[in-house]
C-alpha cells in the first residue's frame, strides 16, 4: 500500500499547495469559526459573572435582616457599615433577600444597600486605594465623621451632642414599638414581631 | 469655584499641613484624583445645580445633622412631655418606613421642642424637628403625619444642604478629598471642624430664616401624600395640615410655614391626590390616640 500524504490522510482534496494550503481552505474556516465561539462564550460568561446585584455593602451605620418584608419584622442579624451580603431574590421589592458573609438570611429593603464596595479610610491599605476604581469604592471615614465631631464638640461647648446622643437612643428604643403602633392604628402591614434594630 | 480661588484655597490649606508637619502621601495617584478635580463620586446624578451638595456622603451628612441638631438645641427648649415625643417618634417611623428611603444613615430620628411658635423642619441626616405650638395646631394623626412625611422628603432629597454657601461646600471637598491622603492628620479634622462650624450655621440660620423654593415645597406634599397613601393614612390629610396652616399668622419664620410659594398654591397643586385604601375606622381611633398624646 503506497504511503498517503497528510492532505489525503485528513481527506483533503490534493493541490499543488500542499498541507497550508489544505488547511487555509477547509480547516482553518473551522478553526475561526470555533475560535470565535469560544471567545464569545467566555465574553458572555464575564458578563452574566459581573452582574452588580450579586454583591451589595450595607451603607448605613447598623442594618437589620430581618423576618420578613416589614420594618417592624423580627430581626435575624445586625450588620455593621460596609458589611457584604450576596442578593439572593428581589422578589418583595424594595425588600431583598439577602445572605450575610456569616450565612445568616433575611430581607432587608433596598435603601440600605449600595453596589459600591465601602473601603474604611483609617484601615485602608495603600493596596485598597490602588486598585479599587474610585467611581466603584465609597471611602468611610472621608469628610466630616466622628473624630472632626469630637474636635467641633471641644470647639463649640455649648453644642450639646450628648443630647443628641439621648434623642437618637430614644428614636431607637421607642421603634421597638412600631409594630404594634402600626397595628392598634389599622396602618398598612401585618407583621407585628417587635424589632430589635434600628429602623 | 473658580480655578483661582480654588488654587489660593488650596495654596493656603497646604501651607497650613505643612506647617502642622502632617504629611502628604498620595497613595501613588496622582494629584488631581487626590484633590478630586476628577471627581467621580456616587452622587453624579440629575439637577446641576445640587451636584456639590449631593456629594457629601451619607455618613457625612449624617454627622452635619448632629451637629445641627445640637445647635437647634441651642436655640429651643426640649419638650418636657415623655408622651408627646413618644408619639410622635411612632408616627414619624410608621411614614419613614414607608417613605422612599425608609434606611438612613443613623435612623431617622423625630423630636419636640417647646416652643409657641407653630413650626417643623429637618436637617441632613434624618433629623426632624416640630414645635409644641404646631403640635397644638394639628387636630389628627393624620395631619401630624403629613407634616413629618413633608419634612421627610426634604430629607430624602438632601434640601436643606442648599441653605450652605457652595465656597464653604467647595472647601469642604478639598478637605474631604485631602483626607484620602493624609489619613491620620489631626491638623486636617481640626480643618474640617472649622468647616462643620461654618456648615452648621449657615445651615441653621437660613433654614430657620429662609424658605425653600416652590419646587421642593410641591415636592414634598405631593411626596408627603403619597407616603401617607403607602402608610394608611389618608392622603387627603396633607391638604387638611396646610389648611391649617392657612389660619396661622405668617411671619417668615422659615421651615414649614414660609410664605413663599403661597399655601393656596400648595394646595391646589395636591388637587389630583389619589386616596387608594385606609380604613376610615382605623382614622377615628389614630385621631383618638393623636388627642390622648398631645393635648
Amino acid at each position: 500500500m503506497a504511503a498517503k500524504s497528510v492532505p489525503e490522510l485528513l481527506g483533503t482534496p490534493t493541490r499543488s499547495g500542499g498541507l497550508l494550503y489544505t488547511l487555509s481552505s477547509r480547516y482553518l474556516f473551522t478553526t475561526i469559526f470555533f475560535t470565535i465561539f469560544f471567545y464569545t462564550m467566555v465574553l458572555v460568561t464575564t458578563e452574566a459573572a459581573a452582574e452588580p446585584t450579586s454583591v451589595a455593602y450595607v451603607q448605613i451605620r447598623t442594618a437589620v435582616l430581618r423576618k420578613g418584608p416589614q420594618q417592624w419584622s423580627s430581626a435575624v442579624a445586625q450588620l455593621g457599615y460596609g458589611s457584604a451580603v450576596s442578593i439572593v431574590n428581589n422578589a418583595a421589592e424594595p425588600w431583598l433577600v439577602a445572605k450575610s458573609e456569616s450565612g445568616e438570611s433575611g430581607y432587608i429593603h433596598r435603601s440600605a444597600l449600595s453596589n459600591q464596595k465601602i473601603i474604611f479610610l483609617k484601615t485602608a491599605t495603600k493596596t485598597d486605594l490602588n486598585d479599587a476604581s474610585m467611581s466603584n469604592v465609597v471611602l468611610a471615614g472621608k469628610g466630616f465623621n466622628e473624630d472632626v465631631e469630637n474636635i467641633y464638640s471641644k470647639n463649640n461647648p455649648a453644642a450639646d451632642l450628648n443630647l443628641i446622643d439621648q434623642i437618637e437612643q430614644q428614636n431607637s428604643k421607642t421603634r421597638t414599638e412600631l409594630g404594634s403602633f402600626v397595628q392598634s392604628g389599622k396602618l398598612h402591614g401585618t407583621i407585628l414581631k417587635s424589632s430589635s434594630g434600628r429602623g | 469655584m473658580r480655578l483661582n480661588q480654588f488654587v489660593l484655597r488650596f495654596s493656603l490649606i497646604l501651607i497650613l499641613f505643612l506647617i502642622s508637619g502632617c504629611s502628604l502621601e498620595t497613595e501613588g495617584r496622582n494629584i488631581a484624583d487626590t484633590l478630586g478635580l476628577r471627581s467621580n463620586e456616587r452622587f453624579e446624578v440629575g439637577e446641576s445645580e445640587k451636584q456639590n451638595s449631593q456629594r457629601l456622603s451619607f455618613e457625612a451628612e449624617y454627622f452635619l445633622g448632629r451637629a445641627a441638631g445640637a445647635n437647634v438645641l441651642q436655640r429651643f427648649k426640649p419638650t418636657s412631655s415623655e408622651k408627646q415625643n413618644r408619639y410622635v417618634q411612632l408616627v414619624g417611623s410608621a411614614v419613614s418606613a414607608n417613605s422612599d428611603q425608609p434606611e438612613i444613615f443613623g435612623g431617622y430620628t423625630f423630636y419636640v421642642l417647646e416652643d409657641p411658635q407653630p413650626n417643623a423642619f429637618s436637617l441632613p441626616g434624618g433629623f426632624v424637628f416640630i414645635t409644641t405650638g404646631l403640635l397644638q395646631k394639628l387636630n389628627s394623626e393624620e395631619e401630624l403625619a403629613g407634616v413629618l412625611a413633608h419634612e421627610i422628603s426634604h430629607i430624602i432629597h438632601r434640601d436643606s444642604l442648599e441653605f450652605i454657601s457652595q465656597d464653604k461646600l467647595g472647601d469642604y471637598h478639598t478637605l474631604g478629598a485631602l483626607a484620602i491622603s493624609a489619613v491620620s492628620c489631626d491638623a486636617l479634622s481640626a480643618l474640617l471642624a472649622d468647616q462643620l462650624a461654618a456648615a452648621v450655621n449657615d445651615l441653621v440660620d437660613n433654614l430657620l430664616n429662609k424658605g425653600y423654593s416652590r419646587e421642593k415645597e410641591f415636592r414634598a406634599d405631593k411626596d408627603a401624600a403619597k407616603f401617607l397613601n403607602t402608610a394608611g393614612y389618608n392622603p387627603q390629610a396633607v391638604k387638611l395640615a396646610l389648611l391649617r396652616l392657612e389660619s396661622i399668622e405668617r411671619n417668615s419664620s422659615g421651615g414649614l410655614f414660609d410664605d413663599h410659594p403661597s399655601v393656596e398654591d400648595r394646595i391646589a397643586a395636591l388637587n389630583e391626590i389619589t386616596t387608594e385604601s385606609f380604613d376610615p375606622n382605623g382614622e377615628k381611633i389614630r385621631t383618638l390616640r393623636f388627642h390622648n398624646n398631645v393635648n
